[in-house]
């Protein structure tokens, strides 16, 4: 499952409205410095009315200064009059404002520049000098906000550069600049709809719940076949497992049970047979000496020298392991060369006694 | 299971048939002797192992006793195939 965007667009009527409203706001204020300073005239108002084709006009005072500027804060309240209130809340809106005319008396203006709230240069249709005219586009976007009823509120700023101007008056020039603004609004909303990509299509929450229904019988079904087949698997396995360890057990006894009877039998007949079975208990001994031999154990056993019950000499053992290291490397190629000799007599033995055992002959 | 019976068997077998017998042994001067005689032998084990490596005795005395009785081993064998009929040897 996987959540896709899909997104519509509405074309959304606005009326909007710039406040102030409705009055000629004359820019006035206190310059300083008076002379040779620059600065910023901030605390004007002006008055904008009307969107399209309206007009309004700001009167400013200003001195000759050599580098001034003179900033004329808006806000820009937009009404919605036709918007569902689902797009109210959180909706992206674009906004265009188209042309800002600029037409000034007493003076030329240049570098006319409209900053929007953040203070950035939104526009600034002639960087060199703007006198009278001039339509531009301008395009930001902002956010529908609920808070405010639906109204879109805009703060920026119409500054120009009235730097080195020569005005009439020397100590109170007057200057006045007519704007007219046109604004036009869309709004762009995105939301989102569940589309199920293994269907590739889109499915509503019962068809939904549906197919997680048949994904889930689907899933047991499955486990269920594979729980059988398991089953199966784990069935011949043992079966032929166990026929195998049958055979196997019908041949072959359990670990050392051999050794168990063969102590058993020599028991048995060592007791019932008495001196004629010491010849084989001689050789039982041999063979069980043979078996235990190590190579610690390598020497030559000197007897005990006895007469009489009295014991002149005591047996004792002279353990080749004494000699040091040069006998065990000589005792190492020794035991090389026999055991290759051994080896060899012990194959031709088996080849003997299969060419016995298969063709009745131990000749090939 | 079949060699198991077998071995039982013979066991069973010898022991009943040995059962009324039970023959002296030699006497305790000539035991004395031959307990000796093994114990000679068994020492000469020791002198044997410098030559040959215990290890390769230890492998080829069993391996030797079971070659040398191979036919024997093979006619066991086939003798005890034969008395099972799913085997089919005849």
């Amino acid at each position: 499952m996987q959540v896709k965007a899909a997104s519509n667009s509405y074309n959304i009527t606005y009326t909007t409205t710039l406040y102030p409203n409705g009055t000629d706001a004359i820019v006035s204020g206190t310059i300083s410095p008076n002379s040779g300073g620059s600065g910023y005239l901030n605390n004007g108002s002006g008055t904008i009315t009307g969107i399209s084709g309206g007009g309004g006009s700001i009167t400013s005072h200003v001195r000759d200064f050599y580098d001034y500027h003179v900033r004329i804060p808006v806000t820009l309240v937009m009404n919605k009059t036709d918007i569902d209130n689902d797009l109210l809340a959180d909706t992206w809106v674009t906004y265009y404002i188209y042309g800002l005319n600029l037409s000034t008396s007493g003076g030329t203006v240049s570098n006319l520049v409209l900053y929007d709230n953040e203070g950035d240069i939104a526009y600034n249709p002639n960087a060199s000098g703007v006198d009278g005219s001039g339509v531009v586009k301008y395009t930001n976007f902002g956010k529908l906000n609920s808070a405010y009823g639906g109204k879109v509120y805009f703060n920026y700023f119409i500054e120009y550069d009235v730097s080195y101007q020569k005005w009439y008056d020397a100590y109170d020039a007057t200057f006045t600049s007519n704007c007219t603004l046109r604004v036009d609004l869309a709004c762009r909303k995105s939301f989102t709809s569940e589309i199920n990509v293994a269907k590739d299509q889109v499915i509503d929450s019962d068809a939904n719940a549906k197919l997680n229904q048949q994904i889930q019988q689907e899933n047991n079904a499955q486990e269920t076949r594979t729980g059988i087949l398991s089953q199966i698997t784990s069935f011949f396995g043992s079966f032929f497992e166990n026929i195998i360890n049958s055979l196997k057990s019908l041949f072959i006894p359990e670990d050392g049970y051999f050794n168990n009877w063969f102590t058993r039998l020599n028991t048995l007949l060592s007791a019932k047979l008495g001196m004629l079975y010491a010849p084989f208990d001689l050789v039982i001994s041999v063979l069980t000496a043979l078996g235990s031999a190590s190579t610690s154990e390598a020497g030559i056993l000197f007897p005990e020298l006895s007469w009489d019950g009295q014991v002149i000499i005591p047996a004792q053992t002279f353990y080749f392991s004494s000699l040091g290291s040069s006998f065990n490397e000589l005792r190492d190629a020794v035991y090389f060369g026999t055991d290759v000799v051994l080896l060899f007599a012990f194959l031709v033995l088996l080849q003997r006694k299969i060419n016995l055992v298969m063709r009745g002959s131990e000749e090939g | 299971m079949i060699i198991k019976g077998l071995f039982e068997l013979v066991y069973t077998l010898l022991s009943t048939v040995l059962a009324p017998f039970s023959l002296p042994s030699f006497p305790s001067g000539i035991q004395s002797i031959l307990d000796s005689v093994v114990q000679y032998m068994t020492s000469a084990v020791g002198l044997l192992c410098v030559f040959v490596r215990p290890t390769t005795l230890h492998l080829l005395i069993p391996a030797v006793i079971i070659v040398i009785n191979m036919e024997h081993i093979w006619d066991a064998i086939i003798w005890i195939l034969k008395k099972l009929p799913f085997v089919g040897i005849e």
